[in-house]
């Protein structure tokens, strides 16, 4: 007699011991996502190197996949508009980005700047002059596409 | 840095998803004084100093060194406030939509400097020069030039043994960024070696001049240390991975200390680049690598002509091979490694130097590879591989300890004869319980050098 009839016909002991192996799984699963998985900060490392090996050359060499990082170069476009009658500055991130949730912009220190919702028409941002960088992330915040600012948005209107 | 041209050329904003290696000819077919000139751009921007920031990281390549070892903005790129771009390389998109490329008069900004274009780490330069590239290509060229030992080569082919005399075999035009030969230092080779020695302590397998005059005048600022820092990394690696998954029992890994093992290698090579020293020579030594890397890489028209094609998913190596037999020459056993070596060990230095394997933290990426896609593991786990094949170091093996001395050449990766050190702890800084005074020998009762008994050529 298998174990599922046996917990079929309400055997105690069967119960217990598929409760145990349940909390076990449970634990099992814990302590993989814990010691296991890569943290937002581990995988935004990952992705920088990935980024930089890429960067020499190493596309699509040795046979591990890489898939493309860069993003074509964002741009920042200032219009009319917003608050008080002045202008606004939108990031514009090209074609739309499969996959991607979030933007956040980087200043030439790295230092974080804004994270924002992305939106295929572009976002708003604030203080362009800083922005340097930007990375496009996925819903889990891991970033997977990283864009160099091309023009700076200090040098006038687009 | 010409294999990334050579990229440029079809994807000149490098966002396209594909698969190198891409084709060399278009490369080989441009004219060597655009070549030269871009050269000169790229340098000008500053290679792995453009990568972005993760905080307060320390950059190996000094910034204000490139400004001032920089051609000028004005003769480099023509734009409306610097200048007249005299000296620009006309590299563009369209001017290399041509067959052969040609110089773009009114140019936007050259091919990928609008990019952070990276150039390789040094070790790449050392690792291909160890498979005895130069000496092989030398040859070609000069029997190319001097007479029909070989057969008569295609325009394509010309057109390369051209511009690689031009561009590498003989003095660069005059201020230029590789303009490293002198009358102070006129043997390039020794130079190459020189700056070889200084940054990994490592000699080139093949022989060089007499005297070994590269070490003559270096000082005590050899990092003779990297060969043994580099081994213990990648076992501390290993050993982080295979218990990676470990949920009951001991694990050995320790994070801090791979860590620590990684801040001393990147202080140890940062410490050869104060001030921007070696910048240039960096520069130089890996881009005129990756020249002949590109030449090797696909079934480009020179390996067609010297008949050492070896199709599609060929390898440089196999290439390198055939060519090396057309003029006489043996390639070491290890070429296929070396190759792949420069390009995984490229990265994983740079990111040591800047410093983003120093935390505990940081450093478990080198191993992790469960709960999603991790390219830093990837390569590190490919990299043990090589390593182990090339030198015969078992890094896997964690119960044997062989931990060759400081003055070990790595060259032991192509054949050279190392020397093994007597075992010794290799964090005796994080764990001072080292001899005392009382129990260390005599400097007269210390064992005689063992120099040159028992080596093994691998």
């Amino acid at each position: 007699m298998s174990a599922h009839d046996n917990s079929e016909h309400g055997d105690g002991a069967t119960q217990l011991a598929q409760a145990l192996i349940a909390q076990l799984e449970r634990i099992g699963g814990a302590s993989t996502t814990t010691t296991g998985g890569l943290s937002a900060v581990e995988a935004r490392l990952a992705t920088h190197y990935a980024l930089l090996s890429n960067a020499l050359g190493n596309f699509g060499r040795h046979s591990a996949v890489r898939l493309a990082l860069l993003s074509p170069p964002p741009t920042l476009v200032s219009r009319p508009g917003g608050s008080g009658g002045g202008s606004y500055t939108k990031l514009l991130l090209g074609p739309p980005i499969d996959g991607a949730a979030t933007v956040t912009t980087y200043g030439a220190d790295g230092r974080r700047l804004q994270r924002l919702t992305y939106l295929a028409d572009g976002v708003q941002v604030q203080n362009p002059g800083d922005i340097r960088t930007v990375e496009i992330e996925d819903s889990r915040g891991t970033p997977f596409r990283v864009g160099f600012v091309s023009t700076p948005a200090t040098t006038g209107t687009y | 840095m010409f294999r990334t041209l050579a990229r440029l050329y079809v994807d000149p904003t490098l966002t396209t998803a594909g698969s190198g290696p891409f084709a060399g000819d278009p490369v080989f077919t441009t004219h060597p004084v655009q070549l030269s000139r871009w050269l000169e751009q790229v340098f000008a921007h500053g290679g792995i100093a453009q990568l972005p920031s993760l905080g307060s990281e320390p950059v190996p390549v000094n910034a204000e060194a490139v400004l001032r070892l920089q051609l000028p903005a004005g003769l480099r790129d023509r734009t409306a406030d610097v200048g007249t771009g005299t000296l620009e390389s006309g590299l563009t998109d369209l001017g290399v939509g041509s067959d052969p490329p040609t110089f773009d008069p009114n140019p936007p900004a050259a091919l990928g400097t609008t990019l952070p274009l990276v150039w390789d780490h040094l070790v790449y330069a050392y690792l291909i020069e160890s498979t005895g590239i130069l000496p092989v290509f030398a040859e070609v060229v000069r029997r190319f030039s001097v007479g029909e030992t070989l057969e008569a080569p295609a325009p394509q082919t010309l057109a390369w043994a051209r511009a690689t005399e031009e561009l590498f075999f003989r003095d660069p035009p005059l201020f230029h960024v590789g303009g490293l030969t002198s009358q102070l230092r006129p043997d390039a080779a020794v130079n190459r070696r020189n700056a070889y020695w200084r940054m990994f302590g490592w000699d080139l397998p093949h022989p060089g001049p007499d005297g070994q005059p590269w070490k003559r005048d270096v000082g005590a600022a050899a990092n003779t240390r990297f060969l043994e820092l580099i081994g213990e990394l990648l076992r501390q690696v290993w050993l982080g991975f295979e218990n990676q998954n470990n949920s009951s029992g001991a694990n050995p890994t320790d994070d801090t200390y791979l860590g620590y093992v990684c801040q001393t290698l990147g202080e140890m090579l940062r410490m050869r680049r104060r001030g921007g020293m070696l910048a240039r020579e960096e520069f130089s030594y890996v881009t005129m690598m990756s020249w002949f890397h590109l030449t090797v890489e696909t079934d480009t028209s020179v390996v067609r002509d010297l008949r050492a094609v070896a199709d599609v998913g060929g390898n440089a190596a196999d290439r390198l091979a055939g060519i090396a037999s057309r003029v006489g020459m043996t390639l070491p056993r290890q070429t296929r490694e070396l190759f792949d070596l420069a390009d995984l060990l490229s990265p994983i230095l740079w990111f040591i130097e800047l410093g983003r394997f120093n935390s505990a933290a940081q450093a478990r990426t080198l191993y992790l590879t469960s709960g999603g896609a991790n390219p830093i593991a990837e390569d590190m786990l490919r990299l043990i591989d090589l390593w182990q094949s090339a030198t015969g170091a078992r890094v896997k093996d964690l119960s044997v300890v062989d931990r060759p001395g400081p003055a070990v050449r790595a060259a032991d990766a192509a054949g050279g004869a190392g020397r093994p050190a007597p075992a010794r702890p290799i964090q005796p800084t994080r764990l001072p319980a080292g001899p005392t005074l009382s129990t260390i020998p005599a400097a007269g009762a210390r064992p005689a050098s063992v120099n040159g008994s028992g080596a093994t050529v691998r």
